[in-house]
């Protein structure tokens, strides 16, 4: 019973803990504006968390080290550097645009300004990295993260057209009067709000944090192929929420709030209070989450002591790197810039330095004398290379889409 | 092998490097900084349509948080966010399409015709926001029959325009 349990609770707080700020954010932006016709986005970029998730956990149960110490230990100093200095700068945004989202969230529960919270939530953050266990970390909040499931609930209110649903979903279009870049800059951003690399460093560390071995693989695997696409159906669900409330009335969502309205009108002020609740738990366990990935990452990279197995002295420099990342982050917010476009821009540039993050791992998964037996097959190597070069050629076309779509306006 | 060459080949290797950067960063400033002037009439007219589909947006955004405010089914804190929100918006799109030089006598009438409507909405934005902080139910029912006189015009006339 307690293995049944423990395999539930897995799949559970993967489901939760999938959804974050850059979800929400793009997921509502998109299904006021797009309706159903950029689900694609999300259906890629889910699976291809799901199978880089996979690997990187599959890497770090037989390898017994993290994604990257591996990518250090196999790929060199200089290639370690180049994806450890890029994933840290990635991280810093996705920090701070959490931080933003609980603070925002926060301003939407209480009517006082986000600013006063900013500071309260990077130091909420630093505590809970500092004093919960690991395992508390990802439990409590993933689980407690499901409350987002008030927006598949309210879409069964909603009553909306299923059919019209379905064909916006398979028969992607443009809308009319909308142009061809500003969608494929949504669908890329879609595409980097699932692939955020630092879910891949925080799951691969957490297995070493939780002492996975080869005997794990089984469980981390129901983890990753059932938790990741159930957690990439509740970004759909912010989507399609938005579909019959926002779109006909020519909403353009730029504020968080926005995004509630659909299941305030479905289902009255107890599903505003689930909705809220769920982006507070769902952002603020990313914004733990992401300090954690840049605590590990450098630990990793340098050859420190790292993980919360250890007591908070005896992994000083981790610690003190998780605590310097809080501080930059909630100061880079403090600045008053609009954390909805922090959360954007972190999003987009995920999608550009996605490659680096994740090519290592394809490169790790498949050296046969590191993994053994448990090397990827052939269809696991044909859909990673599938998605390396989706991730490539996104990377290559999000910065022009950026700057001509002057960021999806 | 002459190791001379291979110096060369570098130093020409990384001067390429530095000019394609330059020129990478010039085309990305000129992309991303510059904000287009309306210099003719169509893309004048395009500004109009834009700036009435967008002012439609804020008035329909605010008054459904309003209206699911009146029937209790969000909270005050929400509300206000959303409304004061696109009250904000709403002045930003206002300043923006009068800064807009219009270029002929024709577009000069076009902004005389949804320069009212748009002060209309942005005005109507604020008494709505003043109503929902003081609670005033009577108030922001007022403010929502307000909204719709602009809402209606904006509506028609980025319908003609687009």
């Amino acid at each position: 019973v307690s293995r049944v349990f423990k395999v539930t609770l897995g799949v559970m707080t993967a489901i939760g803990g999938f959804v974050d700020i850059g979800n929400i954010v793009t997921s509502g932006i998109t299904g006021a504006r797009y309706g159903t016709s950029l689900v694609w986005a999300v259906v890629l970029g889910t699976a291809g968390m799901t199978l880089y998730g996979e690997m990187a956990g599959r890497v770090s149960a037989v390898g017994g080290r993290a994604t990257m110490q591996i990518v250090r230990e196999r790929l060199g100093a200089r290639v370690g550097l180049i994806s450890a200095i890029s994933s840290l700068i990635l991280n810093l945004l996705t920090i701070a645009a959490e931080i933003g989202g609980v603070s925002l969230t926060l301003e939407l529960l209480t009517g006082v300004s986000y600013i006063v919270f900013v500071p309260i939530v990077g130091f909420a953050a630093w505590l809970t990295i500092w004093r919960m266990s690991f395992s508390a970390i990802e439990n409590v909040f993933g689980v407690l993260g499901l409350a987002l499931v008030v927006f598949v609930v309210a879409i069964v209110h909603l009553h909306p057209d299923v059919s019209e649903l379905w064909h916006g979903t398979v028969h992607p279009f443009v809308p009319k009067g909308e142009a061809h870049p500003t969608y494929f800059f949504y669908a890329v951003s879609l595409f980097g709000s699932c692939l955020v690399p630092y879910q891949v460093l925080f799951f691969s560390s957490g297995g070493r944090e939780e002492r996975w071995t080869t005997e794990s693989i089984g469980e981390m695997r129901l983890n990753a192929l059932v938790g990741f696409p159930l957690g990439g159906l509740l970004s759909i669900a912010i989507m399609v929420a938005a579909v019959p409330v926002l779109e006909p009335l020519k909403i353009e969502v730029s504020n968080l709030g926005q995004v509630v309205l659909p299941v305030a009108q479905a289902l009255g002020f107890i599903g505003v209070a689930f909705a809220l609740f769920g982006f507070l738990v769902a952002t603020f366990a990313a914004a733990a989450e992401s300090t954690l990935a840049n605590g590990y990452l450098v630990a990793q990279y340098f050859g420190w002591s790292w993980g919360k197995w250890h007591k908070p002295v005896d992994a000083g420099r981790f610690h003190l790197v998780c605590g310097a990342c809080l501080v930059a982050a909630t100061g880079f917010i403090l600045t008053t810039i609009n954390p909805i476009t922090v959360t954007i821009l972190s999003v987009v540039l995920g999608a550009v330095a996605v490659p680096i993050t994740y090519l290592p791992i394809l490169v790790v998964a498949n050296d046969a004398g590191y993994m053994g037996r448990f090397v990827n097959g052939r269809i696991s190597n044909g859909l990673g290379v599938f998605f390396l070069v989706l991730m490539v050629v996104v990377s290559l076309v999000t910065l022009p889409l950026l700057f001509f779509t002057k960021a999806g306006q | 092998m002459n190791p001379y060459d291979g110096n060369s080949t570098r130093k020409c290797l990384r001067r390429q490097i530095r000019v394609a950067l330059a020129i990478a960063c010039v085309a990305i400033s000129a992309s991303g900084c510059f904000v287009a002037p309306a210099t003719s009439v169509g893309d004048y007219r395009n500004k109009a349509a834009n700036s009435a589909e967008a002012m439609v947006g804020f008035i329909a955004s605010a008054s459904r948080a309003a209206q699911l405010d009146l029937q209790h089914r969000s909270g005050f804190a929400l509300t206000d966010d959303v409304v004061t929100d696109a009250e904000g918006d709403a002045g930003s799109v206002v300043n923006a399409f009068d800064s807009r030089q219009p270029p002929n006598e024709a577009s000069s009438r076009l902004k005389d015709e949804i320069d009212d409507p748009l002060d209309a909405a942005s005005s109507g934005l604020t008494d709505l926001r003043i109503a929902v902080r003081r609670g005033d139910v009577s108030a922001i029912r007022s403010a929502l029959v307000e909204l719709a006189a602009p809402d209606r015009k904006l509506e028609r006339l980025e319908s003609t325009l687009s």
